[in-house]
């Protein structure tokens, strides 16, 4: 029964357009209200122990090395290097585009900064160069997704901060799946 | 270690209040514009007003927790605990004057709020 009332306030105000932090917020209230615990100290309590946490520091200092990282042209450098190696190739910027986001992956944590600094220097360069748009896009797409897995990511230490998991050790082991899917990538590509 | 913790409260409280001013909060509007695309405007006011509970909730807690932790002074920084808890006071503040502005008009965030997703 608290479960069900729990999901169901939950999905219910989630789908008619309540934002997803108050849905929350209105799930918690409504069970302590069945549970006839309701106390406002403990509903601003949890919502400020919840932040005051150490590791999650992490991703306000992530989101500024990336920032100052992408301004300071260290993303068109990488592109530059990639092209250097692989560019050569026949569909080599497709191999660019992998390699970068590869090593992009290892430097922000996050798969929508990483996506648009990829599609905003390489796409114009392969629509350029005659690519299919379709393929392209949905090479550089797939690109993105790899920062999450390859540490420094954000959702992983949001993961280890949720479920109290070694961070070191979740970054640990996103290094060879972040490996692998680039990989996978060249092997689709070529 | 303290103090960047206390600071990092401070930044997420306050960028809650801005990012709902924004209305650039994590919702999903798709379901309920495309099932009932009248009852959005009154679905919205709706949505407003339960946030503005919701967030006159957080402030009367965390203003009952400020209140009882003023002689709750850190060992290493010297300060205060109910510090951690004046963030909570000021962005709920910030929050409930937001919602009663948007209950009334609730497209004042650009008509397209619903595509943060």
């Amino acid at each position: 029964m608290t479960l069900a009332l729990f999901l169901a306030v939950l999905l219910g105000s989630i789908l008619l357009g309540l934002p997803v932090a108050f849905a929350l917020l209105l799930a918690s209230m409504a069970l302590m209200l069945q549970m006839d615990l309701f106390s406002a100290d403990i509903l601003a309590q949890s919502l400020i122990n919840g932040v005051d946490n150490f590791p999650l520091l992490a991703i306000p200092f992530f989101l500024v090395a990336g920032e100052v990282m992408s301004s300071g042209g260290l993303s068109q450098r990488i592109v530059r290097m990639a092209t250097t190696l692989v560019g050569h190739r026949k569909g080599g910027l497709g191999y660019v585009a992998i390699f970068t986001s590869v090593l992009l992956a290892g430097l922000s944590g996050s798969a929508v900064a990483d996506a648009a600094a990829l599609v905003s220097i390489l796409y114009p360069m392969m629509k350029k160069a005659g690519y299919p748009e379709g393929r392209s896009m949905g090479l550089l797409a797939s690109g993105g997704i790899i920062a999450p897995v390859i540490p420094p990511s954000l959702p992983l230490i949001l993961i280890g901060v949720a479920g109290n998991i070694s961070i070191s050790q979740l970054f640990l082991g996103g290094i060879v799946p972040g490996l692998m899917m680039g990989g996978t990538l060249v092997i689709v590509w070529s | 270690m303290e103090l960047s913790r206390l600071g990092f409260v401070w930044v997420v409280m306050l960028g809650a209040a801005t990012v709902l001013r924004r209305g650039e909060h994590l919702a999903v509007a798709e379901f309920s514009e495309n099932l009932f695309p009248r009852a959005v405007p009154f679905l919205r006011r709706l949505a407003w007003l339960v946030i503005m509970v919701a967030v006159l909730m957080l402030f009367t807690g965390a203003w009952r927790q400020m209140m009882a932790n003023w002689n709750n002074i850190s060992q290493v920084t010297g300060l205060p605990s109910a510090l951690f808890y004046l963030a909570g006071v000021v962005s709920g503040l910030l929050m409930a004057a937001v919602a009663l502005i948007r209950v009334f008009d609730p497209m004042g965030v650009a008509s397209d709020n619903g595509d943060q997703i």
